[in-house]
């Protein structure tokens, strides 16, 4: 056979070939667009009206996406080695992918975590403790957070007041990032600050009955408690403010119990975990570290759309 | 256009002036590519404009279907409003009497689509509302958009794009998503006729029931803007409040009704429009151009295969027309060939039936032309032989008058014998200068007519020379042509010998060396100059000589026409010294007419 044909027959024969392995990549493609992904959600604690919040944007990506959800709550509120036993048992039920809230960096938790992420994929929300061993993070700046309720506090400060920071009893190391921040930025500035332990179900009596104090929270749920509790003092309640959302929160500015809140939005970050956990399964390119905004809400701007949209997930 | 044209001629020269095979190879695909480009144009443009007219038309009945769904959902809460205006408020002097029963009424029953009904005074007071109606402190009526609508623009109904319902106090967080439904309304205190405000908060449930199952296809949505733009229903409305989607809804509110193509976020897409009656809504159908016409997703491949179809057409077309071509190519070689040299070149006869007639009739001509030109050689050749046989056959009248006046010389002289050995010697020179009209001869026979021609030169000029023949006894009877050693001999005596003195010898040497026979004529004469004794061989015509290389010339000619270009004279010369002229022929022997080799002669 002359040169030019054995050119040309192993051209045409080339190009068959690129064809044909585009056409199985597309359909490994199609295959990939349609498989429905065991995705297991484990949060640090009891449900709240936060967790609803996040639970309907992890409810919407379900929807849209082709998803197998297990929404995993805990019995008890930060407890480290339930959340631990609960990852593994969804490993081993054959999620192909984790989202998790971390209570802290425990050992037993770490250990289940780096476990988890060797074999399926896992995305942390809310805290940056597995940062770099995990395939994802999503979370709103705790510190950036923590230092806008500072001076925002700062800001609204008057002659005479002090601080009272208020913390759960086994405050996550979310938490303790947001409260080493915002301590600093308060005691630069000369602040008198304390804090108080908040219990689960907290009594009138461990709040200051002072209105010159102000009171910050530094999670919805504390947050949230705080105000539940405070409110019966009506005008002699003490000041609060806080980082939290969803509708009691936005319930507690609207009365005035709440002076205002730094909120980011829960719907988004359980949007976004999900999105995450999917665009990894299906071999796309998703960024490691994704910082969501957030907004200060006064009881002034609560109903601005842009408001309403943050604080009230739009339930059809 | 001189030059475009000259430029067409220019590419159409340099086109039809490549080989037979580019030519066909390229026309053929050019034709089929251009074939298959416009049959899959029109097929794309068909199908597209078809697609494109069902999915309008399914489209335009959705919209509808939705349209008229919508419409009856707005009328109903309208009717809501007229009942509550026109059969309570009216109706009701609220001065003497709530109309709460009969709102308790109309919102159980429509309970389901309604969040609440209220009536506010112009002031922004609750005068009635259901199921709840303590106002939150904080709220200020007059200055919500639903409120202040319905005051400015009296004869309308108002409907508001989808908010939080904020006005009533509620212990359990609920915070409901609504669109609100306003009018302005007149309330009767007593006498007194005051303004104040209807409000309907429609459930957004409603309008989300009657849009979610709607399909448009596998991606494709409906949902609806007011004027603004501002999205009233999105199946997507979660994501794009949370930001995490966005809608050219803001473009859309300024389509008219109908079918539009848009290019949102790098997607084409197929939208159609339809107003909502009395709200001035409109309800924006989208699909996906990817899905409807799944051509533009498929492109790549479909590119790739054209590609491939392509590449494969060329690929058998150049086949083809090689298969075509080149028996064409192969002749036309052949014939390139044969234009070089014609001796002995075959045609290649293959391919088509049209191309090996053209092949054959080529091969019959040259063998034709071929036979005609050996013909032509062979004729030129004998007529050649023929003139110069019969020019070397001439007896120069000179030498036949000189010897005969010799003769009679001699005679007269009284020198008896002498004469009878010239008359001897002319004798035996003519007879084997006739030799019967044979032009090949003996070697003995040529030797005898060089010796005899010889011995009359030598009478007619004594004591000028003397002569040797020696020859070797078996080439006697081989072959010779007749007359080639005389005018060797003649040319010696006259310029050889011509200033020698009594001391003159011509010698005649004949000898064989394997298959060829050498007879070497030397004398002693003047000799001659190498280039003069080159010149000798050369045509006549170029010679520049008195015409003593004639004879040469001839000889030499002669034998190359009988024996071949390798045989003939060679001259060997040395001026004042003499002249040596070989003679070499091939070694054959002789054969006489009736095909007998003459061994006695």
């Amino acid at each position: 056979m002359k040169r030019q044909y054995v050119f040309a027959f192993t051209a045409v024969f080339l190009l068959l070939a690129i064809i044909i392995v585009m056409l199985i990549q597309d359909s490994k493609d199609y295959n990939r667009r349609n498989t429905v992904y065991e995705v297991a959600v484990v949060i640090r604690g009891k449900p709240n009206s936060y967790w609803d919040a996040v639970k309907q944007g992890i409810d919407q990506a379900v929807s849209n996406m082709s998803v197998d959800l297990s929404y995993i709550t805990m019995e008890n509120d930060y407890d480290a080695k339930e959340q631990a036993e609960a990852i593994r048992r969804e490993v081993d039920n054959g999620a192909q992918a984790i989202v998790i809230a971390p209570i802290g960096d425990e050992p037993e938790l770490r250990k289940a975590v780096e476990e988890a992420a060797r074999q399926v994929v896992v995305i942390e929300i809310e805290s940056r403790i597995f940062e770099g061993k995990v395939n994802s993070t999503i979370l709103a700046d705790n510190k950036a957070m923590a230092e806008a309720l500072g001076k925002a506090m700062l800001n609204r400060r008057y002659e005479g007041e002090k601080y009272v920071l208020l913390l759960p009893e086994q405050p996550p190391d979310y938490l303790l990032k947001r409260y080493a921040a915002l301590i600093q930025l308060l005691e630069n500035e000369g602040a008198q600050v304390s804090f108080v332990t908040v219990p689960a179900n907290p009594g009138l009596d461990i709040f200051p009955q002072d209105t010159t104090v102000c009171m910050a929270a530094l999670d919805s749920v504390t947050l949230q408690a705080a105000a539940e509790t405070i409110s019966v003092l009506k005008e002699d309640a003490p000041k609060l403010c806080g980082i939290g959302g969803g509708a009691a929160v936005a319930y507690y500015i609207e009365n005035g119990t709440i002076d205002f809140a730094i909120s980011e939005s829960a719907f988004n970050l359980g949007y976004l975990s999900i999105k995450s956990a999917v665009d990894i399964l299906r071999g796309q390119k998703t960024e490691k570290l994704i910082e969501m905004d957030f907004r200060t809400i006064t009881a002034q701007n609560i109903y601005e759309m842009e408001n309403q949209r943050l604080l009230f997930p739009f339930v059809k | 256009m001189v030059k475009l044209r000259k430029q067409k001629k220019k590419a159409s020269h340099e086109f039809f002036g490549k080989s037979f095979q580019f030519v066909l190879s390229l026309s053929f695909s050019s034709i089929a590519v251009i074939g298959m480009l416009v049959v899959g144009t029109a097929l794309y443009v068909t199908f597209y404009r078809s697609t494109m007219d069902t999915v309008a038309t399914e489209h335009r009945q959705i919209l509808e279907q939705v349209n008229w769904n919508l419409d009856n959902y707005l009328r109903n809460m309208m009717k809501i409003s007229d009942t509550m205006f026109f059969r309570v408020i009216k109706n009701t002097n609220l001065a003497e009497k709530s109309v709460i029963p009969e709102m308790s009424l109309l919102y159980e029953a429509n309970r389901d689509r309604l969040v609440s009904l209220a009536v506010f005074s112009e002031e922004g007071e609750v005068i009635s509302a259901i199921p709840l109606s303590s106002l939150k402190p904080t709220v200020d009526v007059t200055q919500q958009g639903w409120f202040t609508s319905a005051r400015s623009q009296i004869e309308n109904l108002h409907f508001s794009t989808p908010h939080i319902q904020n006005l009533f106090d509620n212990t359990d967080y609920r915070y409901n998503w609504v669109v609100s439904l306003s009018r302005r309304v007149e309330l009767t205190y007593g006498g007194n006729v005051k303004y104040g405000v209807l409000l309907v908060d429609m459930n957004f449930s409603g309008i989300e029931q009657i849009c979610r199952r709607v399909n448009l296809g596998d991606t494709g949505y409906v949902y609806i803007v007011d004027n603004d733009g501002e999205i009233i229903y999105h199946p997507m409305q979660r994501l794009i409040y949370a930001n995490l989607l966005s809608e050219n809804n803001i473009t859309a509110a300024s389509y008219k009704d109908g079918n539009h193509t848009e290019t949102f976020e790098g997607k084409d897409r197929f939208v159609t429009v339809k107003t909502v009656g009395y709200t001035g809504w409109k309800i924006i159908g989208v699909s996906y151009m990817s899905e409807v016409t799944p051509y533009s997703e498929i492109s790549f491949f479909a590119a790739l295969l054209l590609l491939f179809a392509i590449s494969l057409m060329i690929f058998v077309n150049y086949f083809v027309s090689s298969r075509i071509a080149n028996p064409i190519m192969i002749l036309e070689r052949s014939v390139r060939d044969v234009d070089r040299a014609y001796a002995n070149i075959n045609i290649d006869v293959g391919g088509s039936y049209e191309v090996r007639n053209l092949g054959q009739a080529i091969n019959a001509m040259l063998t034709q032309i071929r036979m005609l030109m050996d013909e032509v050689v062979a004729e030129h050749e004998l007529k050649r032989k023929s003139e110069l046989d019969a020019l070397q056959s001439q007896i120069n009248p000179h030498f036949l008058y000189n010897a005969l006046d010799s003769i009679v010389w001699i005679i007269e002289n009284g020198e008896y014998n002498k004469a009878v050995l010239m008359v001897t010697a002319l004798s035996r020179l003519f007879r084997i200068s006739i030799s019967k009209g044979r032009n090949i001869i003996t070697v003995r026979d040529e030797l005898e007519h060089a010796r005899n021609y010889l011995t009359i030169q030598g009478i007619r000029f004594p004591n000028r020379f003397r002569f040797e023949i020696n020859a070797e006894p078996e080439i006697l009877d081989m072959a010779t042509i007749k007359l080639i050693v005389q005018p060797i001999i003649e040319n010696a005596i006259d310029h050889g010998m011509d200033h020698v003195d009594e001391d003159g010898v011509i010698k005649i040497d004949a000898f064989s060396q394997g298959d060829d026979l050498y007879i070497e004529i030397s004398d002693n004469g003047a000799g001659m100059p190498e280039d003069v004794a080159a010149e000798l061989l050369k045509a006549p015509a170029r010679t520049k000589s008195s015409g003593s290389g004639i004879g040469l010339f001839n000889v030499q000619e002669r034998i190359q026409l009988y024996f071949g270009r390798q045989y003939g004279l060679t001259i060997q010369s040395v001026p004042d010294e003499g002249t040596k002229i070989i003679i070499h022929l091939a070694k054959m022997p002789y054969v006489d007419e009736s095909g007998q080799e003459d061994g006695n002669k």
